[in-house]
């Protein structure tokens, strides 16, 4: 500091000494005292540029500036405590908002898979007619690894959960079965212990397990000597062989526990397809053309096997979009939503600048007139603007900080599950890097918006008049067009909003074809032998006749699938059913296969569209029979009426099953799947050890539950009795509502949020276009204006800037929520009753924002008015 | 000062000036104002001096080395900060003012016959 003040003095003091030769010389040449002083100043000029001039020879000559800058500006800041605070606080919130966002969305699409080269992982489906992301079956498994030319390896799981013995009897957990090169596929090794050998996922192999991280910590205690022991899963022996590492994680499993190998699962068994696929690219191979020899491959096996195989191609897609599909577009709608509510606190604080440089305008004139230069000026501003930036840059880093921890809590459980990626949601160098860069847009705009201004600004003007007449007009251009931005944006976001939150009450009271009131269920598993058809019958009376009798129940039945599900549970699609009489047609032959108890229409309200629902008589020793839903009515026999008719399954073609009723869709995926196609069996003739009981009851369905559960174990204490649920719970609960929620959530408070600065905004141009004109005001109602005529003035001005605002809004929101789409659920992008409603409510804030300042200005006393002069 | 002076008088350009600065230190030290006050005398007041690249230069052939600056007394019993030629400096006018003879020369020669022509 020293140095650059140091020789600073100097130059001065030699360019006083300059000054005084050039005095002397002028005296000599016969001017007077005075006349030759004045002389040679204005011949010198201004010293203080040319000492400016001089002293950037020597460089850090910038560095000294930005210093002086900087304290220049903290003090101005630091004079206007009012502003300063607030638009601080308008930054932090708005870089905290995105930050926090930010933080998910890098847990979610930087870095979702803890898996090595993830990029090269692809998942595989079967293409069926019905959907392009089904099971493979094992003859899939097989003949796809063998003949393909594009994977490195190749490899298959399923989740399924497994039992355990406990001190009270049994219980579930979660598991999944791999194929033995699964975790060699993935690219990660067990911490501890071994990965399954090849070889290992034979009938013939030794049973053993893989534990989870979770699952040695929480079942084992954490013992290092886990490895080696013997534990019973499923009821038979197994050996733990290895424990996953800590952070692994492998959504489409969700949190499983325990890792088996699939040991020669549906090896011979063409009907039936239980697994999904993973593989990695070999190096060079693009996605493009592994999909086309795997369709190439399964066109040939389409061919050799068409009995299993027809109509049946296979879908190649990267593993990040198949764990992150359905999340993605909620990610990118929050980053877009917190972008632009940051944006409006940013334009907020823009405008407040804007005032500040309007009343700095003196000031302003005064520095360039006495030699300051246009681009030290500039300087001033921009570095004012990036001072303020800093200081919001490091509240709202901070806020992010401390509650990063808090937001993630907010997650729940059961999101979690399907979304094992946030847990690895932390604190990174990426995060206050993407801050910096959300502060430096903000620290451009805060330096743009007054410079622009600046160089509209006519300095000469600014010198003369007091700067109160003319310089209303110049910034209410600038400021106006930026509230007309904000009001734009505000639209974008209360658009949005509004669209969420209409998809998501759509959702909810979508059509589930059953009513969901007083509705509860429990899933029972018998453990033992699965395809004990006596003991299933047996179970299902006795349960169903307990459950009956218990106070409060209305009705009960029970089904192998529950309603509003995950679809995953349908592992044997009917596929490949003809209608008798008809020959195999090739396309949409396909269909949910459920299985159902008696009088399950009936506690569930689904509507019964034609025929009966089944009987005591639809036992084994009868005819087949079926009820189908109205969709697969529709596509496979069009007008016609399917009662009566029979549909031949290829794999059981001894038993046609006669088609006797016709049910309204229900809800049996997820509750945005589409209609599909779905057979109804009667539990009597293809009994399950696996079952949802479903009751109606006659009081809040949660008060009766547990006397449920009671009951059913009571049965038998053997028996594994979980997933009790309302219907409600499981509606609200599933992951679709979950999205939906979020989503309209966070969106809904960010409009909110966006809505009150915008309002403020508008405000805060008026109430200032308001005090500029006070003089002119006051000489309209001294010249005899009338009040109302002086509301009408204001009003009109504020009225043409929300009008501008909206219709901007409105033009921008249809290109906007195109990210969107993949969100809506029974709403258009362009919904008119969202946008008329949006117009409306932003119009009538912007009435309440301009009656305040025009009652102010109704009220303005002409004398005093024109008197403050 | 009248529009014809006005018209005659010239800015120097960049460069230009380092090598009449030294040039005018050759014949001893000065100080910034002596230094301009001998350059416009010399050039017959066609060459004006600007202070806003004076003091620039002298910084600048300070920082190189080229001249060396000590405070002194000047004429009317001032302070002043007085500048005088280094060897550095004396090695660099030589070498700067053959290759400015050259440079003019040879652009005068290039301009000669195109005068000729009118």
């Amino acid at each position: 500091m020293f140095g650059w003040g140091g020789r600073r003095s100097r130059l001065l003091e030699e360019f006083e000494a300059h000054i005084e030769s050039e005095v002397a010389e002028n005296i000599a040449a016969g001017m007077s005292a005075e006349e030759a002083r004045r002389a040679a100043r204005k011949k010198f000029g201004n010293t203080l540029t040319a000492a400016e001039g001089a002293q950037q020879v020597w460089g850090w000559v910038g560095l000294e500036r930005l210093v002086q800058d900087v304290r220049h500006a903290v003090r101005q800041l630091r004079r206007d405590t009012g502003f300063f605070a607030t638009s601080v606080i308008v930054l932090a919130l708005g870089l905290f908002a995105s930050t926090a966002i930010y933080a998910f969305v890098d847990a979610a699409l930087v870095k979702p898979l803890p898996y090595r080269q993830p990029e090269r992982l692809v998942a595989l489906y079967e293409h069926i007619p019905v959907g392009d992301r089904y099971h493979l079956s094992y003859l899939d498994y097989q003949e796809w690894r063998k003949r393909n030319r594009v994977f490195r390896s190749l490899d298959v799981y399923r989740p399924e959960p497994v039992t355990l013995r406990n001190a009270e009897g049994a219980e579930e957990a979660r598991g999944a079965f791999v194929s033995d090169g699964f975790f060699r596929t993935l690219g990660v090794a067990p911490s501890m212990g071994r990965d399954f050998l090849s070889g290992e996922e034979d009938v013939s192999a030794e049973r053993v397990v893989v534990l989870s991280y979770g699952a040695w910590q929480r079942r084992f205690s954490g013992d290092t000597g886990v490895v080696g022991r013997s534990t019973t899963i499923n009821g038979e022996p197994y050996r733990v062989v290895g424990v996953l590492p800590s952070g692994f994680h492998f959504a489409p499993v969700g949190p499983a526990e325990f890792w088996l190998t699939l040991r020669g699962r549906c090896k011979d068994n063409f009907g039936c397809f239980p697994f999904y696929g993973v593989a990695r690219l070999k190096d060079g191979v693009t996605l493009a053309t592994a999909a086309e020899n795997l369709t190439g491959v399964s066109a040939e096996l389409a061919l050799e096997y068409r009995k299993s195989n027809r109509d049946r191609t296979s879908t190649v897609l990267p593993l990040t979009q198949a764990i992150l599909g359905d999340t993605r577009p909620m990610l990118i709608a929050l980053v877009s939503g917190a972008a632009l509510l940051c944006l409006i606190g940013f334009v907020n604080v823009s405008s407040l600048l804007l005032v500040r440089t309007e009343s700095r305008r003196r000031e302003i004139a005064v520095r360039e007139a006495l030699g300051a230069s246009r681009v030290r000026l500039t300087r001033q501003f921009i570095v004012e603007g990036f001072v303020l930036a800093g200081c919001g840059f490091a509240v709202g880093l901070a806020l992010t900080f401390f509650s990063l921890g808090a937001l993630k809590g907010q997650i729940p459980a059961h999101a979690l599950a399907g979304m094992p990626y946030l847990e690895q949601m932390e604190w990174n160098a990426r995060i206050p890097v993407f801050a910096g860069g959300v502060a430096i847009l903000g620290g451009v705009l805060f330096a743009a918006a007054p410079v622009f201004h600046l160089l509209l600004m006519n300095m000469n003007e600014g010198l003369r008049t007091s700067g109160r007449s003319s310089s209303g007009r110049s910034w209410r251009r600038s400021g106006a067009s930026l509230v007309v931005v904000e009001l734009a944006i505000t639209v974008v976001l209360l658009v949005s909003a509004g669209l969420l939150a209409k998809s998501f009450y759509r959702l909810l009271h979508v059509d589930m074809g059953i009513s969901t009131e007083r509705l509860a269920m429990v899933h029972v598993l018998r453990l033992g032998k699965w395809d004990d058809d006596e003991r299933n019958l047996a179970l299902e009376k006795e349960l169903v006749s307990r459950i009956t009798r218990l106070p409060g129940v209305e009705s009960v039945s029970l089904a192998a699938e529950p309603v509003v599900g995950s679809g995953e549970g349908f592992v044997s699609l009917f596929t490949h059913f003809r209608i008798a009489g008809r020959s195999y047609v090739g396309e949409g032959n396909e269909a949910l296969d459920q299985t159902i108890g008696m009088g399950y229409f009936e506690t569930l309200g689904a509507r019964l569209v034609a025929g009966r629902s089944f009987a005591a008589t639809d036992d084994r020793t009868r005819t087949r029979v079926v009820v189908i839903n109205e969709t697969m009515a529709r596509e496979e026999f069009g007008g016609e009426s399917p009662l009566g008719r029979r549909i031949v399954s290829q794999y059981d073609p001894e038993h046609p099953a006669e088609i006797v009723g016709v049910v309204a869709d229900l809800k049996d995926g997820a509750l945005d799947s589409k209609p599909t196609s779905a057979v109804y069996r009667p539990f009597d003739q293809s009994p399950l050890n696996s079952f949802y009981v479903s009751f109606r009851t006659s009081q809040a369905a949660g008060a009766v539950l547990p006397s449920v559960v009671h009951a059913a174990r009571q049965v038998d204490p053997g028996l594994i009795v979980n997933g009790e649920e309302t219907m409600a719970d499981r509606i609200s609960n599933s992951e679709t509502a979950y999205l939906h929620r979020s989503a309209a959530w966070i969106v809904g408070a960010f409009a909110g949020i966006a809505l009150v600065l915008g309002t403020v905004g508008l405000y805060g141009v008026i109430a200032y276009s308001v005090t500029q004109r006070r003089r002119e005001i006051g000489l309209r109602v001294a010249l005899g204006a009338q009040r109302s005529s002086v509301y009408r003035l204001v009003m009109q001005e504020s009225a043409w800037l929300s009008v501008a605002g909206v219709a901007g809004g409105l033009l921008c929101s249809l290109a906007a929520t195109m990210t969107l789409r993949g969100l809506l659920f029974g709403v258009s992008r362009c919904d008119g009753v969202t946008m008329l409603t949006v117009a409306g409510v932003l119009l009538a804030a912007s009435l309440v924002a301009s009656y305040l300042p025009a009652r102010r200005a109704a009220s303005v006393d002409p004398m005093e008015a024109l008197r403050a002069e | 000062m009248s529009t014809r002076e006005k018209r005659t008088q010239l800015e120097l350009m960049q460069g230009t000036l380092d090598l009449l600065i030294l040039q005018t230190l050759a014949f001893g030290k000065a100080h910034g104002h002596a230094i301009a006050r001998t350059i416009e005398r010399r050039s017959d007041e066609v060459l004006q001096v600007g202070h806003g690249s004076l003091y620039p230069a002298l910084q600048r052939l300070l920082k190189l080395g080229l001249i060396a600056a000590e405070d002194g007394v000047s004429e009317n019993n001032r302070k002043a900060r007085f500048y005088r030629l280094t060897t550095k400096g004396r090695g660099q006018l030589s070498a700067e003012s053959s290759k400015w003879e050259r440079l003019t020369s040879a652009i005068a020669r290039v301009l000669a016959p195109a005068i000729e022509e009118q």
